[in-house]
Protein backbone atom coordinates (compact mmCIF):
# COMPACT_ATOMS: atom_id res chain seq x y z
CA UNK A 1 0.00 0.00 0.00
CA UNK A 2 2.52 2.57 1.35
CA UNK A 3 4.53 1.58 -2.36
CA UNK A 4 1.76 2.03 -3.94
CA UNK A 5 0.81 5.31 -2.85
CA UNK A 6 4.90 6.05 -3.27
CA UNK A 7 4.70 5.38 -6.96
CA UNK A 8 1.69 7.33 -7.30
CA UNK A 9 3.24 10.02 -6.28
CA UNK A 10 5.98 10.15 -7.83
CA UNK A 11 8.90 9.31 -5.45
CA UNK A 12 8.96 5.73 -6.88
CA UNK A 13 9.51 5.35 -10.56
CA UNK A 14 9.36 1.77 -12.32
CA UNK A 15 11.83 0.56 -14.49
CA UNK A 16 10.68 -1.76 -17.06
CA UNK A 17 12.17 -5.03 -18.36
CA UNK A 18 10.61 -3.73 -21.38
CA UNK A 19 8.11 -6.31 -21.43
CA UNK A 20 4.78 -5.19 -21.65
CA UNK A 21 3.54 -2.84 -18.63
CA UNK A 22 0.88 -5.47 -17.78
CA UNK A 23 3.42 -8.14 -16.62
CA UNK A 24 5.16 -6.09 -14.61
CA UNK A 25 5.59 -8.35 -12.33
CA UNK A 26 8.57 -9.66 -13.97
CA UNK A 27 11.37 -9.92 -11.84
CA UNK A 28 13.71 -7.77 -14.34
CA UNK A 29 11.19 -5.04 -13.17
CA UNK A 30 12.79 -2.67 -10.74
CA UNK A 31 10.87 0.07 -8.76
CA UNK A 32 13.93 3.18 -8.07
CA UNK A 33 13.71 6.19 -6.41
CA UNK A 34 13.71 9.07 -8.23
CA UNK A 35 15.21 11.50 -6.10
CA UNK A 36 16.96 10.29 -2.97
CA UNK A 37 16.51 14.06 -1.48
CA UNK A 38 12.90 13.72 -1.85
CA UNK A 39 13.35 10.59 0.95
CA UNK A 40 13.73 13.25 4.01
CA UNK A 41 10.60 15.48 2.79
CA UNK A 42 8.19 12.55 3.64
CA UNK A 43 6.97 12.38 6.92
CA UNK A 44 6.07 9.20 7.76
CA UNK A 45 8.21 6.79 8.73
CA UNK A 46 6.69 3.92 7.34
CA UNK A 47 7.21 5.58 3.68
CA UNK A 48 10.60 6.89 4.55
CA UNK A 49 11.88 3.03 5.49
CA UNK A 50 10.31 1.83 2.36
CA UNK A 51 11.77 4.65 0.21
CA UNK A 52 15.20 3.70 1.54
CA UNK A 53 14.72 -0.07 0.78
CA UNK A 54 14.52 0.78 -3.04
CA UNK A 55 17.13 2.67 -3.03
CA UNK A 56 19.43 -0.87 -3.41
CA UNK A 57 18.60 -1.92 -6.90
CA UNK A 58 16.99 -5.25 -6.76
CA UNK A 59 13.57 -7.34 -8.24
CA UNK A 60 10.36 -5.38 -6.60
CA UNK A 61 9.77 -8.90 -4.38
CA UNK A 62 13.53 -9.19 -3.20
CA UNK A 63 12.85 -5.23 -1.42
CA UNK A 64 9.64 -5.97 -0.31
CA UNK A 65 10.96 -9.16 1.17
CA UNK A 66 13.57 -7.41 2.80
CA UNK A 67 10.97 -4.86 4.65
CA UNK A 68 9.74 -8.17 6.36
CA UNK A 69 9.74 -7.01 10.26
CA UNK A 70 11.06 -3.40 9.51
CA UNK A 71 10.48 -1.36 12.26
CA UNK A 72 8.84 1.27 11.03
CA UNK A 73 6.50 -1.63 9.94
CA UNK A 74 6.17 -3.22 12.93
CA UNK A 75 5.37 0.10 14.57
CA UNK A 76 2.35 0.92 12.86
CA UNK A 77 1.14 -2.85 13.33
CA UNK A 78 1.39 -1.92 16.81
CA UNK A 79 -0.69 1.31 16.56
CA UNK A 80 -3.53 -0.43 14.64
CA UNK A 81 -3.21 -3.54 17.71
CA UNK A 82 -3.62 -0.45 20.00
CA UNK A 83 -6.82 0.80 18.74
CA UNK A 84 -7.88 -2.89 18.51
CA UNK A 85 -7.88 -3.72 14.93
CA UNK A 86 -5.57 -5.89 15.02
CA UNK A 87 -4.58 -8.74 17.07
CA UNK A 88 -2.34 -8.17 20.33
CA UNK A 89 -0.20 -10.62 22.07
CA UNK A 90 -2.85 -10.55 24.48
CA UNK A 91 -5.75 -11.54 22.19
CA UNK A 92 -3.60 -13.71 20.56
CA UNK A 93 -2.61 -15.88 23.75
CA UNK A 94 -6.17 -15.71 24.53
CA UNK A 95 -7.61 -16.86 21.26
CA UNK A 96 -4.97 -19.66 21.44
CA UNK A 97 -5.85 -20.89 24.72
CA UNK A 98 -9.19 -21.18 23.39
CA UNK A 99 -8.20 -23.24 20.42
CA UNK A 100 -6.03 -25.53 22.51
CA UNK A 101 -9.21 -25.94 24.82
CA UNK A 102 -11.31 -26.34 21.50
CA UNK A 103 -8.96 -29.10 20.74
CA UNK A 104 -9.33 -30.71 23.41
CA UNK A 105 -12.36 -31.03 23.48
CA UNK A 106 -12.55 -31.92 19.55
CA UNK A 107 -9.69 -34.40 19.80
CA UNK A 108 -11.19 -35.73 23.10
CA UNK A 109 -14.36 -36.91 21.33
CA UNK A 110 -12.54 -38.14 18.50
CA UNK A 111 -10.91 -40.67 20.24
CA UNK A 112 -13.60 -41.32 22.74
CA UNK A 113 -15.55 -42.14 19.84
CA UNK A 114 -12.69 -44.39 17.91
CA UNK A 115 -12.28 -46.62 21.40
CA UNK A 116 -15.88 -47.11 21.60
CA UNK A 117 -15.85 -48.13 17.71
CA UNK A 118 -13.02 -50.36 18.23
CA UNK A 119 -14.26 -51.74 21.19
CA UNK A 120 -17.32 -52.65 19.72
CA UNK A 121 -15.13 -54.42 17.40
CA UNK A 122 -15.90 -51.50 14.48
CA UNK A 123 -13.07 -50.71 12.16
CA UNK A 124 -15.27 -48.20 10.08
CA UNK A 125 -13.07 -45.30 11.23
CA UNK A 126 -11.20 -43.37 8.80
CA UNK A 127 -14.47 -41.13 8.29
CA UNK A 128 -14.50 -40.19 11.85
CA UNK A 129 -10.71 -39.42 11.75
CA UNK A 130 -11.37 -37.83 8.66
CA UNK A 131 -14.32 -35.27 10.10
CA UNK A 132 -11.65 -34.90 13.37
CA UNK A 133 -9.19 -33.84 10.68
CA UNK A 134 -11.22 -31.35 8.89
CA UNK A 135 -12.86 -29.85 12.59
CA UNK A 136 -9.47 -29.34 13.89
CA UNK A 137 -8.51 -27.56 10.64
CA UNK A 138 -11.95 -25.03 10.40
CA UNK A 139 -10.92 -24.61 14.08
CA UNK A 140 -7.67 -23.35 13.26
CA UNK A 141 -8.87 -21.27 10.70
CA UNK A 142 -10.95 -19.40 12.61
CA UNK A 143 -8.94 -19.38 15.75
CA UNK A 144 -6.39 -17.06 14.16
CA UNK A 145 -7.63 -14.78 12.05
CA UNK A 146 -5.94 -11.72 10.63
CA UNK A 147 -7.95 -8.51 11.75
CA UNK A 148 -10.21 -8.72 15.63
CA UNK A 149 -13.69 -8.00 15.08
CA UNK A 150 -13.51 -4.56 15.46
CA UNK A 151 -11.17 -4.47 12.77
CA UNK A 152 -12.87 -6.87 10.26
CA UNK A 153 -15.97 -4.29 11.61
CA UNK A 154 -14.02 -1.30 11.10
CA UNK A 155 -12.98 -2.58 7.30
CA UNK A 156 -16.64 -3.07 6.39
CA UNK A 157 -17.81 0.52 7.43
CA UNK A 158 -14.50 1.69 5.92
CA UNK A 159 -15.53 -0.01 2.50
CA UNK A 160 -19.35 1.11 2.97
CA UNK A 161 -18.13 4.83 3.33
CA UNK A 162 -15.80 4.57 0.43
CA UNK A 163 -18.35 2.65 -2.02
CA UNK A 164 -18.50 5.54 -4.64
CA UNK A 165 -14.58 6.08 -4.91
CA UNK A 166 -14.70 2.25 -6.02
CA UNK A 167 -17.29 2.55 -8.49
CA UNK A 168 -15.65 5.23 -10.34
CA UNK A 169 -11.87 3.20 -9.76
CA UNK A 170 -11.35 3.15 -13.78
CA UNK A 171 -11.58 6.78 -13.68
CA UNK A 172 -8.95 7.58 -11.07
CA UNK A 173 -5.84 9.40 -12.56
CA UNK A 174 -2.80 8.14 -11.94
CA UNK A 175 -0.09 10.46 -10.10
CA UNK A 176 -0.81 11.33 -6.52
CA UNK A 177 -3.31 14.39 -7.29
CA UNK A 178 -5.72 13.17 -5.17
CA UNK A 179 -5.57 10.42 -2.32
CA UNK A 180 -7.98 8.30 -3.85
CA UNK A 181 -6.03 5.73 -5.16
CA UNK A 182 -4.26 5.20 -1.75
CA UNK A 183 -7.79 5.00 -0.18
CA UNK A 184 -8.98 2.46 -3.03
CA UNK A 185 -6.50 -0.02 -2.18
CA UNK A 186 -6.22 0.45 1.34
CA UNK A 187 -10.50 -0.33 1.56
CA UNK A 188 -10.90 -2.95 -1.39
CA UNK A 189 -6.92 -4.00 -1.45
CA UNK A 190 -4.99 -3.93 -4.81
CA UNK A 191 -7.36 -5.89 -7.08
CA UNK A 192 -9.40 -3.11 -6.43
CA UNK A 193 -7.25 -0.39 -8.57
CA UNK A 194 -7.33 -1.04 -12.32
CA UNK A 195 -4.39 -2.43 -13.64
CA UNK A 196 -4.87 -0.27 -17.26
CA UNK A 197 -4.61 2.67 -15.11
CA UNK A 198 -1.98 1.67 -12.98
CA UNK A 199 0.32 -0.97 -14.54
CA UNK A 200 2.48 -1.41 -11.67
CA UNK A 201 0.23 -2.54 -9.47
CA UNK A 202 0.48 -6.30 -10.04
CA UNK A 203 4.30 -5.96 -9.10
CA UNK A 204 2.96 -5.39 -5.85
CA UNK A 205 0.63 -8.12 -5.34
CA UNK A 206 2.02 -10.30 -2.00
CA UNK A 207 3.01 -13.19 -2.77
CA UNK A 208 1.73 -14.80 0.77
CA UNK A 209 1.15 -14.34 4.06
CA UNK A 210 4.05 -13.40 5.68
CA UNK A 211 2.22 -13.22 9.69
CA UNK A 212 3.37 -16.17 11.52
CA UNK A 213 0.48 -17.28 13.18
CA UNK A 214 1.23 -16.86 17.19
CA UNK A 215 4.75 -15.22 16.71
CA UNK A 216 3.31 -12.21 18.12
CA UNK A 217 5.54 -10.06 15.33
CA UNK A 218 3.54 -9.04 11.60
CA UNK A 219 6.63 -9.99 8.87
CA UNK A 220 5.28 -7.29 7.24
CA UNK A 221 5.92 -6.33 3.78
CA UNK A 222 5.38 -2.93 2.85
CA UNK A 223 3.10 -3.99 0.43
CA UNK A 224 0.11 -5.34 2.20
CA UNK A 225 -3.50 -5.91 0.66
CA UNK A 226 -5.23 -9.15 -0.77
CA UNK A 227 -8.79 -8.82 -2.03
CA UNK A 228 -10.19 -8.32 0.69
CA UNK A 229 -8.14 -5.18 1.17
CA UNK A 230 -6.75 -3.42 4.30
CA UNK A 231 -3.42 -5.28 5.06
CA UNK A 232 -4.57 -8.32 3.71
CA UNK A 233 -2.81 -11.14 4.07
CA UNK A 234 0.74 -9.38 3.16
CA UNK A 235 1.14 -8.00 6.42
CA UNK A 236 -0.62 -4.94 8.44
CA UNK A 237 1.56 -1.94 6.89
CA UNK A 238 -0.14 0.83 5.34
CA UNK A 239 -3.55 -1.10 5.41
CA UNK A 240 -6.84 1.13 6.01
CA UNK A 241 -7.92 -0.62 9.05
CA UNK A 242 -6.75 1.48 11.66
CA UNK A 243 -5.63 5.05 12.28
CA UNK A 244 -5.66 6.38 8.96
CA UNK A 245 -3.58 5.08 5.85
CA UNK A 246 -0.31 4.97 5.71
CA UNK A 247 0.30 6.09 2.18
CA UNK A 248 -1.86 9.50 2.07
CA UNK A 249 -0.73 12.66 1.76
CA UNK A 250 2.91 13.19 3.21
CA UNK B 1 -13.45 32.28 47.29
CA UNK B 2 -15.23 34.68 46.47
CA UNK B 3 -12.77 36.47 44.84
CA UNK B 4 -11.61 34.08 42.57
CA UNK B 5 -15.55 33.06 41.76
CA UNK B 6 -15.58 36.81 40.91
CA UNK B 7 -12.15 36.76 39.00
CA UNK B 8 -13.38 33.34 37.13
CA UNK B 9 -16.66 35.47 36.39
CA UNK B 10 -14.28 37.86 34.60
CA UNK B 11 -12.26 35.83 32.58
CA UNK B 12 -15.53 33.90 31.38
CA UNK B 13 -16.64 36.95 29.96
CA UNK B 14 -13.74 38.25 28.54
CA UNK B 15 -13.13 34.74 26.76
CA UNK B 16 -16.47 34.88 25.87
CA UNK B 17 -15.65 38.34 24.01
CA UNK B 18 -12.54 36.69 22.49
CA UNK B 19 -13.16 32.65 21.67
CA UNK B 20 -16.51 31.91 19.57
CA UNK B 21 -14.65 28.32 18.88
CA UNK B 22 -16.22 29.01 15.27
CA UNK B 23 -16.32 25.52 13.33
CA UNK B 24 -15.77 24.95 9.93
CA UNK B 25 -16.98 21.79 8.02
CA UNK B 26 -18.17 20.32 4.53
CA UNK B 27 -21.06 17.77 3.61
CA UNK B 28 -20.18 14.29 3.59
CA UNK B 29 -20.29 13.14 -0.12
CA UNK B 30 -18.73 9.85 -1.00
CA UNK B 31 -17.33 11.30 -3.64
CA UNK B 32 -15.46 13.55 -1.08
CA UNK B 33 -14.55 10.37 1.08
CA UNK B 34 -10.83 9.86 0.27
CA UNK B 35 -10.08 13.37 0.44
CA UNK B 36 -11.98 13.89 3.56
CA UNK B 37 -10.40 11.19 5.20
CA UNK B 38 -6.89 12.15 4.48
CA UNK B 39 -7.56 15.82 6.00
CA UNK B 40 -9.75 15.54 8.76
CA UNK B 41 -7.14 17.39 10.35
CA UNK B 42 -8.92 20.71 8.68
CA UNK B 43 -12.24 19.75 8.83
CA UNK B 44 -13.92 20.46 12.03
CA UNK B 45 -17.44 18.64 11.52
CA UNK B 46 -19.50 16.75 8.84
CA UNK B 47 -22.70 17.36 7.07
CA UNK B 48 -24.36 14.09 6.25
CA UNK B 49 -27.39 14.46 4.73
CA UNK B 50 -29.77 12.24 6.99
CA UNK B 51 -32.85 11.00 4.04
CA UNK B 52 -29.76 9.39 2.30
CA UNK B 53 -29.52 6.68 5.50
CA UNK B 54 -33.48 6.22 5.96
CA UNK B 55 -34.08 2.79 5.10
CA UNK B 56 -30.17 2.16 4.18
CA UNK B 57 -29.03 -1.51 5.36
CA UNK B 58 -27.53 -1.83 8.74
CA UNK B 59 -24.03 -2.43 7.70
CA UNK B 60 -24.15 1.74 6.14
CA UNK B 61 -25.88 3.13 9.04
CA UNK B 62 -22.86 1.48 10.92
CA UNK B 63 -20.26 2.87 8.47
CA UNK B 64 -22.30 6.14 9.37
CA UNK B 65 -21.49 5.54 12.89
CA UNK B 66 -18.07 5.11 12.83
CA UNK B 67 -17.39 8.49 10.75
CA UNK B 68 -18.78 9.68 13.55
CA UNK B 69 -16.53 8.78 16.16
CA UNK B 70 -13.99 9.79 13.80
CA UNK B 71 -15.11 13.45 13.62
CA UNK B 72 -18.33 15.52 14.55
CA UNK B 73 -20.96 14.89 12.34
CA UNK B 74 -24.42 16.26 11.90
CA UNK B 75 -27.43 15.19 10.60
CA UNK B 76 -29.03 17.33 7.45
CA UNK B 77 -32.63 16.36 6.07
CA UNK B 78 -34.18 17.27 2.89
CA UNK B 79 -37.48 15.50 2.85
CA UNK B 80 -39.30 16.84 5.73
CA UNK B 81 -41.47 19.85 4.21
CA UNK B 82 -41.49 21.57 7.44
CA UNK B 83 -42.95 24.85 6.08
CA UNK B 84 -45.95 22.96 4.34
CA UNK B 85 -50.05 22.95 5.42
CA UNK B 86 -49.96 19.54 5.71
CA UNK B 87 -48.00 17.60 8.68
CA UNK B 88 -45.26 15.87 8.12
CA UNK B 89 -45.03 12.51 7.40
CA UNK B 90 -44.97 10.33 10.51
CA UNK B 91 -42.50 7.56 8.75
CA UNK B 92 -40.49 10.30 7.79
CA UNK B 93 -39.75 11.68 11.51
CA UNK B 94 -39.55 8.11 12.57
CA UNK B 95 -36.97 7.41 10.21
CA UNK B 96 -35.37 10.74 11.55
CA UNK B 97 -35.42 9.48 15.19
CA UNK B 98 -33.89 6.37 14.58
CA UNK B 99 -30.95 7.36 12.60
CA UNK B 100 -30.37 10.22 15.29
CA UNK B 101 -30.32 8.12 18.09
CA UNK B 102 -27.99 5.59 15.73
CA UNK B 103 -25.62 8.24 15.13
CA UNK B 104 -25.82 11.00 17.61
CA UNK B 105 -25.04 13.73 15.70
CA UNK B 106 -24.21 17.69 17.11
CA UNK B 107 -27.84 18.66 16.02
CA UNK B 108 -30.23 17.82 12.69
CA UNK B 109 -31.36 20.40 10.39
CA UNK B 110 -34.50 20.95 7.88
CA UNK B 111 -35.43 23.41 5.23
CA UNK B 112 -38.20 26.05 5.76
CA UNK B 113 -39.92 24.51 2.42
CA UNK B 114 -42.89 22.28 0.97
CA UNK B 115 -41.53 19.48 -0.45
CA UNK B 116 -45.24 17.29 -1.19
CA UNK B 117 -48.77 18.04 -1.97
CA UNK B 118 -51.73 16.13 -1.82
CA UNK B 119 -49.67 12.92 -1.68
CA UNK B 120 -47.05 13.65 -4.43
CA UNK B 121 -43.39 14.24 -4.20
CA UNK B 122 -42.74 17.58 -6.13
CA UNK B 123 -38.53 16.60 -5.37
CA UNK B 124 -37.90 19.91 -4.84
CA UNK B 125 -37.47 21.92 -1.80
CA UNK B 126 -40.22 24.87 -2.93
CA UNK B 127 -40.91 28.04 -1.06
CA UNK B 128 -44.92 28.14 0.46
CA UNK B 129 -46.35 31.03 0.27
CA UNK B 130 -45.00 33.78 3.14
CA UNK B 131 -47.87 34.38 5.49
CA UNK B 132 -49.29 33.82 9.05
CA UNK B 133 -50.76 31.15 7.56
CA UNK B 134 -47.94 29.15 6.89
CA UNK B 135 -45.78 30.51 9.91
CA UNK B 136 -48.22 28.71 11.94
CA UNK B 137 -48.37 25.24 9.89
CA UNK B 138 -44.24 25.63 10.19
CA UNK B 139 -44.60 26.11 13.77
CA UNK B 140 -46.97 22.69 14.25
CA UNK B 141 -44.81 20.89 11.58
CA UNK B 142 -41.66 21.74 13.85
CA UNK B 143 -43.62 21.30 16.99
CA UNK B 144 -44.73 17.88 16.00
CA UNK B 145 -41.18 17.15 14.63
CA UNK B 146 -39.76 18.12 17.91
CA UNK B 147 -42.17 15.77 19.86
CA UNK B 148 -41.61 12.50 17.87
CA UNK B 149 -37.70 13.27 16.78
CA UNK B 150 -36.79 14.51 20.83
CA UNK B 151 -35.20 17.46 20.02
CA UNK B 152 -36.10 20.16 17.69
CA UNK B 153 -34.09 20.72 14.18
CA UNK B 154 -32.38 23.90 13.00
CA UNK B 155 -34.09 25.05 10.25
CA UNK B 156 -33.03 26.60 7.14
CA UNK B 157 -33.80 29.40 4.70
CA UNK B 158 -33.95 28.11 1.42
CA UNK B 159 -33.28 29.37 -2.25
CA UNK B 160 -36.40 30.34 -4.61
CA UNK B 161 -35.83 31.64 -8.36
CA UNK B 162 -39.33 33.13 -7.89
CA UNK B 163 -41.24 35.08 -5.51
CA UNK B 164 -43.97 32.72 -4.15
CA UNK B 165 -47.11 34.23 -5.00
CA UNK B 166 -49.66 35.13 -2.44
CA UNK B 167 -46.95 36.37 0.04
CA UNK B 168 -48.06 39.12 2.94
CA UNK B 169 -44.87 38.96 4.42
CA UNK B 170 -41.13 39.82 3.84
CA UNK B 171 -38.56 36.60 3.95
CA UNK B 172 -36.70 37.52 7.04
CA UNK B 173 -40.16 38.27 8.75
CA UNK B 174 -41.71 35.49 7.95
CA UNK B 175 -38.73 33.11 8.82
CA UNK B 176 -38.15 35.31 12.46
CA UNK B 177 -41.47 34.37 12.79
CA UNK B 178 -41.50 30.87 12.41
CA UNK B 179 -38.59 30.98 14.66
CA UNK B 180 -40.45 32.61 17.54
CA UNK B 181 -43.25 30.63 17.27
CA UNK B 182 -41.13 27.07 17.46
CA UNK B 183 -38.50 28.60 19.43
CA UNK B 184 -35.97 26.72 17.01
CA UNK B 185 -32.39 28.17 15.63
CA UNK B 186 -31.64 29.19 12.49
CA UNK B 187 -29.83 27.59 10.05
CA UNK B 188 -28.72 30.39 7.79
CA UNK B 189 -27.85 30.02 3.97
CA UNK B 190 -25.96 32.67 2.84
CA UNK B 191 -25.67 31.72 -0.64
CA UNK B 192 -29.53 30.97 -0.39
CA UNK B 193 -29.11 34.83 0.82
CA UNK B 194 -27.11 35.94 -1.64
CA UNK B 195 -29.26 34.57 -4.42
CA UNK B 196 -32.54 35.71 -3.18
CA UNK B 197 -31.28 39.51 -2.71
CA UNK B 198 -29.87 39.16 -6.63
CA UNK B 199 -32.99 37.41 -7.57
CA UNK B 200 -35.67 39.64 -5.90
CA UNK B 201 -33.68 43.37 -5.38
CA UNK B 202 -33.05 43.27 -1.87
CA UNK B 203 -29.77 43.51 -0.20
CA UNK B 204 -28.73 40.48 1.40
CA UNK B 205 -26.72 42.09 4.23
CA UNK B 206 -29.68 43.86 5.31
CA UNK B 207 -31.13 40.32 5.70
CA UNK B 208 -28.79 39.38 8.00
CA UNK B 209 -29.79 42.14 10.33
CA UNK B 210 -33.66 41.34 9.87
CA UNK B 211 -33.34 37.86 11.08
CA UNK B 212 -32.77 36.91 14.92
CA UNK B 213 -28.72 36.84 15.33
CA UNK B 214 -29.25 35.46 18.59
CA UNK B 215 -30.93 32.29 17.07
CA UNK B 216 -27.90 32.01 14.59
CA UNK B 217 -26.26 28.97 15.24
CA UNK B 218 -24.93 27.11 11.87
CA UNK B 219 -24.54 28.52 8.28
CA UNK B 220 -24.32 27.08 4.56
CA UNK B 221 -21.88 28.64 2.05
CA UNK B 222 -22.47 27.25 -1.47
CA UNK B 223 -22.09 28.21 -5.01
CA UNK B 224 -24.23 28.88 -8.01
CA UNK B 225 -24.23 29.93 -11.64
CA UNK B 226 -26.59 33.00 -13.68
CA UNK B 227 -28.79 30.98 -15.78
CA UNK B 228 -31.21 33.17 -18.37
CA UNK B 229 -34.80 34.06 -16.85
CA UNK B 230 -37.64 34.11 -19.19
CA UNK B 231 -37.60 38.22 -19.00
CA UNK B 232 -33.82 38.30 -20.61
CA UNK B 233 -32.40 38.82 -17.25
CA UNK B 234 -30.12 36.52 -15.12
CA UNK B 235 -30.49 34.63 -12.08
CA UNK B 236 -29.03 32.98 -9.60
CA UNK B 237 -29.24 29.16 -9.41
CA UNK B 238 -28.32 28.06 -6.35
CA UNK B 239 -26.63 24.63 -7.55
CA UNK B 240 -23.76 23.83 -5.16
CA UNK B 241 -22.08 22.52 -8.00
CA UNK B 242 -19.77 25.68 -8.37
CA UNK B 243 -17.17 27.09 -5.75
CA UNK B 244 -18.89 29.71 -3.17
CA UNK B 245 -18.43 33.66 -4.47
CA UNK B 246 -16.58 36.31 -2.64
CA UNK B 247 -20.29 38.09 -1.85
CA UNK B 248 -20.70 34.87 0.40
CA UNK B 249 -17.80 34.80 2.09
CA UNK B 250 -18.27 38.43 2.94
CA UNK B 251 -21.84 37.74 3.87
CA UNK B 252 -20.07 34.98 6.57
CA UNK B 253 -17.50 37.79 7.66
CA UNK B 254 -20.67 40.02 8.20
CA UNK B 255 -22.96 37.43 10.21
CA UNK B 256 -19.73 36.46 12.08
CA UNK B 257 -19.84 40.14 13.04
CA UNK B 258 -23.40 40.20 13.98
CA UNK B 259 -23.92 36.76 15.46
CA UNK B 260 -23.57 36.41 19.58
CA UNK B 261 -22.76 32.57 19.13
CA UNK B 262 -20.29 30.01 18.24
CA UNK B 263 -20.75 29.32 14.35
CA UNK B 264 -20.71 25.84 12.69
CA UNK B 265 -20.15 26.51 8.86
CA UNK B 266 -20.80 24.01 6.26
CA UNK B 267 -19.27 24.57 2.93
CA UNK B 268 -22.03 22.91 0.78
CA UNK B 269 -20.93 20.84 -2.39
CA UNK B 270 -22.88 18.49 -4.39
CA UNK B 271 -20.88 17.38 -7.93
CA UNK B 272 -18.21 18.58 -10.34
CA UNK B 273 -15.80 18.49 -7.96
CA UNK B 274 -12.86 19.85 -7.91
CA UNK B 275 -9.45 19.15 -5.87
CA UNK B 276 -9.71 18.62 -2.68
CA UNK B 277 -6.99 21.34 -2.13
CA UNK B 278 -9.70 23.46 -3.50
CA UNK B 279 -12.62 22.93 -1.44
CA UNK B 280 -10.01 23.35 1.60
CA UNK B 281 -8.69 26.66 0.34
CA UNK B 282 -12.59 27.65 0.32
CA UNK B 283 -12.67 26.13 4.01
CA UNK B 284 -9.69 28.31 5.08
CA UNK B 285 -11.30 31.23 3.28
CA UNK B 286 -14.47 30.96 5.57
CA UNK B 287 -12.06 30.60 8.82
CA UNK B 288 -10.94 33.76 7.74
CA UNK B 289 -14.00 35.50 7.01
CA UNK B 290 -14.72 34.05 10.40
CA UNK B 291 -11.91 35.84 11.82
CA UNK B 292 -12.48 38.72 10.33
CA UNK B 293 -16.25 39.07 11.50
CA UNK B 294 -15.25 38.36 14.91
CA UNK B 295 -12.67 40.90 15.43
CA UNK B 296 -15.37 43.18 14.28
CA UNK B 297 -17.31 41.80 16.88
CA UNK B 298 -15.23 42.11 19.92
CA UNK B 299 -14.30 45.74 18.37
CA UNK B 300 -18.25 46.50 18.97
CA UNK B 301 -18.16 44.87 22.06
CA UNK B 302 -14.99 46.63 23.41
CA UNK B 303 -16.94 50.35 22.49
CA UNK B 304 -19.97 49.36 24.23
CA UNK B 305 -18.65 48.70 27.24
Amino acid sequence: MVTLSLVDRGLLILRSSGKSSLFSNDVENRLEVKDPLAIDTVKRPIEKRVLEAFKTAQPISSTLDSLVGCTACVDYASKLEQLGLLPDPETRSAWRRRYQFALVVLLGVAGLKIIIALSRGRTNILFLIILAVLAVYVTWRFSNPFRTARGEEFLEDVKSLFGALRLRATSLHPGGASSDLAWLASAYGLLAVPPILFPHVSALMPRKPQREPGSGGWGSGSSSGSSSGCGGGGGGCGGGCGGGCGGCGG
Amino acid sequence: MEADAAEGVVVAEADSMTAFHDEVGLGWRSDLAAGIFTHLDRIDLLEVIADDFFGAPRREVHALKTLSSEVSVVLHGVGMGLASSAPVETKHLENMARLIDQVRPQFWSEHLAFVRGGGIEIGHLAAPPRTAATVEAAAENLSRASALVGSKPIVENIATLIDPPGSTLSEPAWISGILASADCDLLLDLHNVYANGLNHGYDPKEFLRQVPSARLGVIHIAGGEFIPAPDGHQRLLDDHLHDVPDPVFELLEEAAAISPNPLKVILERDGAYPSMDCLLAQIEQAGQALARGRARHNALQEVLK
